[in-house]
């Protein structure tokens, strides 16, 4: 058994509790109130498939997938660790890697959800009755897998460093903004850039309106990787976890 | 369920936590005691397979403690540190180690963890508006909930009032007499001498002495003490304190009179006596080296 429900009930409080779920709500509503304005205000000419690339790839996948993610993992183990709960977890005869597994599948499951959600969402009305399922349906799985990834880097990061959130908030605006834009080689360790490549795969009947510059199967192969690693990473971490020295 | 510690040591670069520690815990309450920063802590935390040893073994039950989940089906351990999961009630937070520890009824284990320590009446409480004793007992109750043979708890008497202290430490005695090993840490004696049936005493990361509490009581008691009286007439006094075997040495210094005993008990009753029959009044008496850390630095010495 690699899942432990009453690890994932404590799992689904805690990464909603403090107000984070109020955090989460607020980042998945903004690609839905930005589509509402672009269809108020937005000009004739515009196309509705500009307008909804713009909007997921520009928004949700660089904002509110990542930042939903690192809001709901940050109760992971980082805080645990913290605040010194995580020895309730860890004085129990469960094995670590049921742990990890299940806090990772409950974390991510919300962070899908709301991700998944707010894409469609926003999706439909940005489009406004135009046809471009698959592209949609293409962001909406672009969206599920980033946030998989990203809860699973996010989970491992609270249980390498005490500064994960600082950590994971670096990654996002140096690696995948600033850096990813300056130099290609980046890419290839880029959650973002998995995302897009991912849409890319899935929407090919509309293959001439989006392409991403990642290769689909070095994105496949990288999101694997990291996925699998990050949860290798983090059942060592919990296997070798000491407490802080203390008298 | 035993607990053996052999060789035990931690240490953290050059900074030795631990020295080289040995001893085997069995059914009864043990009191390790020693001051804030001695090693209490970390000992415990190798116990429990929270801090992996740097040399020597800590075992339960014959199973190394170190990467050994298994060991908690029969462990249960109080940690000093106040974290608890503050957005549960008290009896969501017990029940929650019920079913993390997969007892067969977590319900049944809870109501009757909560009803051990007597938190019934606030047990749909979130433990945010707990006070520090009832926090305490929550998470004493937390660990009850699998009927633990071997139960550690890390200064589990902070924070609470004497009454919650005398409650507890009765609770403790009763898990001892049910044949559980119990392992509690302190920095007070009069908690652990009250308590413990045996007393290690830990000082700078060693295990200093170790014994049945009434021995380790006589050996921090039966020393010099020294104390500063001050009187209506310091010399009167004085003349009568030298006749009294009890009585070391007197001396006379700014704030009155510096007395040093041999014997505690008899000095303490005969200064009221003496003082009285030689019509002196007594203002002030001082005990001036009773810090713990000088109760301890007299027992390495002995």
């Amino acid at each position: 058994m690699l899942f432990n429900p009453a690890i994932a009930g404590l799992t689904v409080r805690q990464s909603l509790a403090r107000r984070r779920w109020l955090v989460v709500s607020v980042l998945a509503a903004l690609p839905v109130i930005m589509a509402m304005l672009t269809r108020l205000y937005a000009s004739q000419d515009q196309e509705p498939i500009g307008v909804l690339i713009e909007i997921l790839s520009a928004l949700s996948f660089t904002v509110v997938v990542p930042i939903a993610a690192l809001t709901l993992a940050s109760s992971g183990f980082g805080a645990e660790v913290d605040d010194g709960t995580v020895v309730y977890l860890l004085t129990k005869p469960i094995p670590r890697p049921e742990i990890v597994v299940t806090k990772l599948v409950v974390t991510a499951l919300i962070a899908v959800v709301l991700a998944v959600a707010s894409t469609l969402a926003a999706g439909v009305i940005a489009l406004g009755g135009f046809d471009a399922t698959r592209l949609l349906i293409g962001f909406a799985v672009g969206a599920a897998l980033g946030s998989v990834m990203y809860t699973a880097v996010f989970l491992a990061l609270g249980l390498v460093t005490r500064r994960g959130m600082l950590v994971g908030l670096v990654y996002l605006v140096v690696w995948e903004g600033a850096l990813s834009r300056l130099f290609a080689g980046t890419r290839t360790l880029s959650i973002r850039q998995y995302m897009l490549s991912v849409t890319d795969a899935i929407s090919t009947a509309d293959a001439a309106v989006f392409t991403a510059p990642l290769p689909h199967k070095t994105a496949f192969y990288m999101s694997s990787v990291i996925v699998v690693g990050a949860v290798a990473l983090c059942i060592s971490r919990l296997r070798n976890f000491e407490v802080g020295q203390s008298g | 369920m035993t607990v053996e510690l052999t060789n035990a040591s931690k240490w953290y670069g050059n900074i030795v936590a631990v020295n080289d520690v040995s001893f085997t815990l069995s059914a009864g309450v043990t009191g390790l005691l020693g001051p804030n920063g001695a090693g209490k802590s970390t000992i415990l935390h190798m116990i429990v397979g929270l801090l992996r040893p740097s040399g020597g073994t800590v075992t339960i039950a014959g199973t190394p403690s170190w990467q050994h989940p298994t060991i908690y089906r029969g462990l249960g351990f109080v940690p000093e540190s106040e974290g608890v999961y503050a957005f549960l009630s008290g009896y969501e937070f017990v029940l929650l180690n019920a079913r993390l520890q997969g007892v067969a009824e977590p319900a049944v284990a809870a109501a009757r963890a909560i009803g051990l320590v007597e938190l019934e009446q606030a047990q749909h409480r979130p433990i945010a508006t707990y006070s520090k004793g009832m926090r305490q007992r929550a998470k004493i109750a937390a660990v009850l909930v699998h009927d633990p043979a071997v139960l550690l708890l890390d200064e589990p008497f902070n924070g609470m009032d004497p009454k919650q202290r005398l409650q507890m430490m009765a609770l403790l005695r009763r898990f001892a007499d049910e044949g559980r090993t119990v392992l509690v840490s302190s920095h007070i004696l009069e908690e652990v001498d009250r308590l413990a049936d045996t007393v290690l005493v830990i000082i700078g990361g060693r295990l200093a002495a170790s014994g049945p509490s009434r021995v380790i009581r006589q050996l921090m008691t039966d020393r010099p003490h020294t104390f500063t009286v001050r009187t209506s007439d310091d010399r009167a006094l004085a003349a009568a304190l030298v006749r009294q075997s009890a009585t070391t040495s007197v001396e006379f210094v700014p704030a009155g009179m510096s007395i040093r005993t041999a014997d505690l008990g008899r000095f303490t009753r005969a200064l009221p006596v003496l003082a009285r029959d030689a019509n002196v009044s007594i203002l002030e008496v001082t005990p001036t080296d009773e810090s713990l850390e000088s109760v301890f630095s007299y027992l390495v010495q002995g």
